[in-house]
């Protein structure tokens, strides 16, 4: 199967008679506005019945597929507002401040310092943090355009990670005066202990089940899990929130993993 | 004005839903159908764009009720089923309609005396 027919699995699923692309705009604009999977799955079944019996192409019938979306006035369920967004990604960004302190705190234990904290760790957490709000903020905008223009959304979004990992890195090299030292196994300690919070938080926020589904009650798992790739549909299915609640736990892991190499490799 | 389309879309807009009750009161049928219904009418072709998101609001009106039913060797077909308050509805419209058609008709021929088919209701913007 080549790559286009790999693009649009999901539209071709629920929709094998029609355009692939026009399907996948009218989805992601459902998504966005927040319409309930079997709702989506439902009113793309009738695009498709439509063109099958009128022999008319999606466009030709419906007009451009995002504003066919709108036009629809289908109930919405989801709050996916940037405000509900960024409320519900609060325990990962616990998370995020549990992986920054385990990170710096095992960097000192190893060798058998304190850590010193200075304003470039601050100013590393401040500056993952501005990048959330910043990233939920623009998510519905971005990913309209990823749809229109893939390349020059991505490049937009590399450019968006480079300058965060840059101000990172620059504060941390530059604001190297230390405020304050704090033995590492109490950074540890406490890296662990609000890592396992978020953690804890992440789990008790529900995570609803929403999948595409098709009207005729064929349901196909595989949706769910590939529509996680954008973040809505991740946050609406159950193992798309699953993988975004292992995210930082299996990445703070694998810090801590190469630092234990470059600690093994550097020279002492 | 395309050759597809014979009334000015002002207009359509206005007809559209009562002429969409009307055809479901003949009995249940799906999207395609109606469209189909209304251009041998005369009302022109009525795009998918148009007719459903109509649909959609009758339906979350409580005016129509809605099944999907598969299709044989192809996509199954969303069948549309008017209820009472569709019924009701119908009825108060198209009586409206039809006053409404007879004054514009006489105001348009020369101006008769259309007082008795003055609207009973929403007489707001309207100058006596």
């Amino acid at each position: 199967m080549n790559r286009a027919i790999d693009q649009f699995h999901i539209e071709r699923s629920l929709a094998p008679h029609m355009d692939a692309a026009w399907a996948e705009t009218f989805i992601l604009e459902l998504r966005l506005l927040g319409v309930r999977g079997s709702h989506i799955g439902a009113a793309l079944s009738e695009v498709e019945s439509h063109c099958a019996e009128s022999g008319e192409g999606a466009q030709e019938a419906f007009g451009g597929a995002a504003e066919y979306a709108r036009n629809l006035g289908l109930r919405v369920v989801e709050d996916v507002s940037p405000g509900a967004l960024l409320h519900s990604v609060r325990p990962i960004m616990v998370q995020i401040v549990g992986m920054f302190l385990l990170n710096w705190g095992f960097e000192v234990w190893l060798p058998g310092r304190p850590l010193g904290i200075t304003a470039g760790h601050l100013i590393n957490i401040a500056t993952c943090f501005l990048g959330i709000v910043v990233a939920v903020r623009f998510l519905d905008p971005v990913r309209r355009r990823a749809n229109r223009a893939p390349i020059r959304a991505w490049a937009a979004l590399s450019l968006f990670v480079m300058a965060g990992t840059a101000t990172s890195v620059a504060a941390l090299m530059l604001m190297d005066e230390v405020i304050w030292h704090v033995p590492a196994g109490w950074v540890l300690a406490t890296g662990a202990a609000v890592l396992a919070a978020g953690l804890g938080w992440a789990f008790t926020m529900p995570s609803p089940d929403d999948l595409i589904t098709s009207p005729f009650g064929k349901s196909d798992s595989s949706i769910g899990i590939n529509e996680s790739g954008r973040l809505t549909g991740l946050l609406q299915s159950h193992s798309g929130a699953l993988a975004l609640m292992a995210m930082i736990p299996v990445g703070t892991v694998f810090l801590l993993a190469m630092t234990f190499v470059l600690y093994l490799i550097s020279p002492k | 004005m395309p050759s597809d389309q014979p009334w000015p879309s002002e207009w359509l807009r206005g007809v559209l839903e009562v002429c969409v009750l009307r055809v479901l009161e003949d009995g249940t049928t799906y999207g395609y159908a109606i469209a189909s219904r209304l251009a041998d009418g005369g009302l022109g072709v009525v795009k998918g764009g148009t007719l459903y998101p109509l649909l959609n609001r009758l339906e979350a009106a409580g005016l129509v009720e809605a099944e999907w039913r598969a299709g044989d060797g192809g996509p199954g077909r969303k069948y549309y089923l008017l209820t009472d308050a569709g019924h009701q509805e119908l009825q108060n419209t198209a009586d409206q309609w039809s006053r409404f058609t007879r004054v514009t008709a006489s105001i348009i021929s020369g101006g008769h005396d259309v007082a008795e088919d003055k609207p009973v209701q929403d007489t707001s913007g309207v100058e006596s």
